[in-house]
């Protein structure tokens, strides 16, 4: 007989684990595109609408904060629209994958039960999907900003390192929430609140200036609002990011994935047992 | 020659031990004492042993290459458990499992297909999950359009076939994407009688291969008699019998009809001795009243 055994339920290694992901990329890549497909196929306007939602929430929301609430950006009077289109597009990213995490491996349970595959694919594809659409979102802010005058700069070099930083601390986090959202169904009751909170503590609709005592303080700690402070100091004030800042989140969202995966693949043999 | 000669040969399939625990949900409220963390800790863990309900209770069986083998059993007695836990879909509490060899699994018709794509972009979907390249499943693209009969509703979303046209399409997939060891668990033919009958023959090109097994899970004993060489009873988690297929089969049918229609029947019975002198009991008026204006209504 050829030696072929398989091991059907043999615990597999961090490396292994990693190894047979990157097998599979096929799958992630096939899913991924099928499910975007899949979300846009029957709207009129098809995969335009990509574009057009973000467009639409900045413009809802710098008319009530800009023009109702009277939000200024005080550093070099940057047009509100411009301010708050350039951090709700890295926002959006950490909202729209965490505040739904829990859901991912639900929704999934149903195929889980019947076929056989690496189950981190499910949060990886979901994670993906969000990427494209923040990829869209930021045509979009491009178009803005250039329209305003804010054209793009030799930092633009560093974006790719600041969304690689949060997309790590957002997989890990969604590792760790969607399978504790198996166990306890609660936790998609409790995320959302937490990520509105968070949505109020990162920055994301008035700058740090507005703010003193406490809440300045736990601004400047909060890993979301240097990434989207830094993403800004980018675009619109054409200054380099903070390293040092950036390197100490690097680690921590190199800590969050490493922990949140390991989570998820001691937990994912069981999920299917609770459905 | 079919299904003589396994003794020489080494088993594909070697299920060592299996036993695999479900927690039960109506015992898993959180007591009153208790506190909300190590409630939450005993919740992600099956540490408890006594909330747990023995699906499969230390099962072991081989299966050598060339065989079909048929698993009945009555409802819950954990043939479903079985193929899950063999398939790795699910962890088991203790025990092992090996397979030699590529497999694959067919638990349901029209699982994994997603509805608002259309039928071939399933079809590549489905390769992808199963693992089979881009242009493997190109080669066999036509062949599996050609079986399931669909025509060119294969360019239109799934949400718009038929249940007979989905079934359909996940058959066609299935049986032209088959590894050489098979689990395949109440599906064993789809659609009206003459694709029926073209499935059982895939099935039987299919075993003409003596490299290849089949594990089959069906309460259909006419499809088990034509496809399987030996049948592995389980009933309430423990194989109670195993062998050749009339053998078991007959024995089987027995048992159904003897106990489990007589135990249903009486549980029947007992239920409706129960509802009545409940009624009697609570005899309110109104049901009374019911019961009168019902009479005078016919």
């Amino acid at each position: 007989m050829k030696n072929n055994s398989i091991q059907v339920h043999k615990r597999n290694t961090f490396i292994e684990n990693l190894r047979e992901l990157w097998g599979r990329r096929d799958l992630i890549w096939v899913w991924t595109k099928f499910n975007i497909h899949a979300n846009y196929i029957d709207k009129e306007l098809g995969l335009v609408w990509i574009f057009l939602n973000p467009l639409f929430t900045s413009a809802v929301y710098s008319l009530v904060f800009g023009d109702f609430l009277g939000v200024r950006e005080p550093r070099g009077g940057v047009p509100f629209i411009c301010f708050y289109l350039s951090g709700i597009v890295v926002w959006h990213l950490f909202q729209d994958n965490v505040a739904g995490s829990n859901r991912i491996i639900l929704s999934d349970l149903n195929l889980m039960t019947q076929v056989r595959y690496p189950r981190e694919i499910s949060v990886l594809v979901s994670f993906l999907e969000q990427i494209v659409s923040f990829l869209a979102a930021f045509v979009v802010m491009m178009i803005v900003l250039i329209a305003n005058g804010y054209l793009p700069n030799n930092n633009y070099v560093y974006i790719p390192i600041i969304i690689l930083i949060e997309s790590l601390m957002i997989i890990g986090l969604m590792f760790f929430f969607s399978s504790m959202g198996v166990f306890i169904r609660d936790i998609g009751e409790i995320l959302q609140p937490i990520v509105r909170i968070f949505f109020f503590m990162s920055g994301v609709i008035f700058p740090i200036e507005n703010v003193q005592g406490v809440i300045r303080d736990i601004l400047l700690v909060n890993p979301m609002f240097t990434i989207i402070d830094s993403f800004r100091r980018i675009v619109l004030y054409d200054k380099p990011p903070d390293f040092q800042l950036l390197g100490i989140f690097f680690i921590v969202a190199s800590i969050i994935l490493v922990t949140g995966y390991s989570y998820y693949k001691k937990k994912d043999a069981t999920f299917v047992d609770h459905l | 020659m079919t299904n003589t000669n396994t003794e020489n040969k080494e088993p594909v399939i070697i299920a060592e031990h299996i036993t695999k625990l479900f927690p039960l949900r109506s015992q898993r409220k959180r007591k009153k004492r208790e506190s909300i963390f190590s409630y939450l800790r005993k919740e992600m863990s099956f540490s408890k042993k006594e909330d747990l309900f023995k699906a499969l209770d230390d099962v072991s069986f081989m299966v050598y290459p060339g065989e079909a083998v048929g698993i009945v059993g009555s409802n819950g007695s954990g043939k479903s458990t079985l193929l899950r836990v063999l398939t790795g879909i699910t962890q088991p509490s203790s025990g092992n499992v090996v397979i030699k060899g590529s497999y694959g699994e067919l638990f349901s018709l029209n699982g994994p297909l997603n509805k608002d794509l259309t039928g071939r972009q399933n079809i590549y979907l489905y390769a992808a999950l199963k693992g089979i390249s881009k242009r493997e499943i190109e080669e066999i693209m036509n062949e599996i359009i050609n079986f399931s009969e669909i025509g060119r509703f294969i360019e239109e979303p799934v949400k718009t076939y038929s249940s007979g046209m989905r079934s359909r399409l996940g058959f066609s997939l299935i049986v032209h994407t088959m590894p050489k060891i098979m689990f395949i668990d109440e599906a064993l033919s789809a659609g009206d009688a003459s694709f029926s009958r073209k499935c059982d023959q895939k099935f039987a090109e299919y075993l003409q291969d003596h490299t290849k097994t089949m594990l089959i899970v069906s309460h259909s004993s006419n499809a088990l008699k034509r496809i399987c060489s030996r049948i592995i009873w389980l009933e309430r988690g423990v194989i109670k019998m195993e062998g050749e297929v009339d053998e078991v089969l007959t024995a089987y049918a027995e048992y159904m009809s003897d106990f489990s229609l007589r135990k249903a029947d009486r549980k029947v019975r007992r239920q409706e001795e129960k509802e009545r002198r409940k009624r009697e009991r609570k005899g309110s008026n109104k049901r009374k009243k019911m019961d009168e204006s019902e009479k005078s209504g016919n």
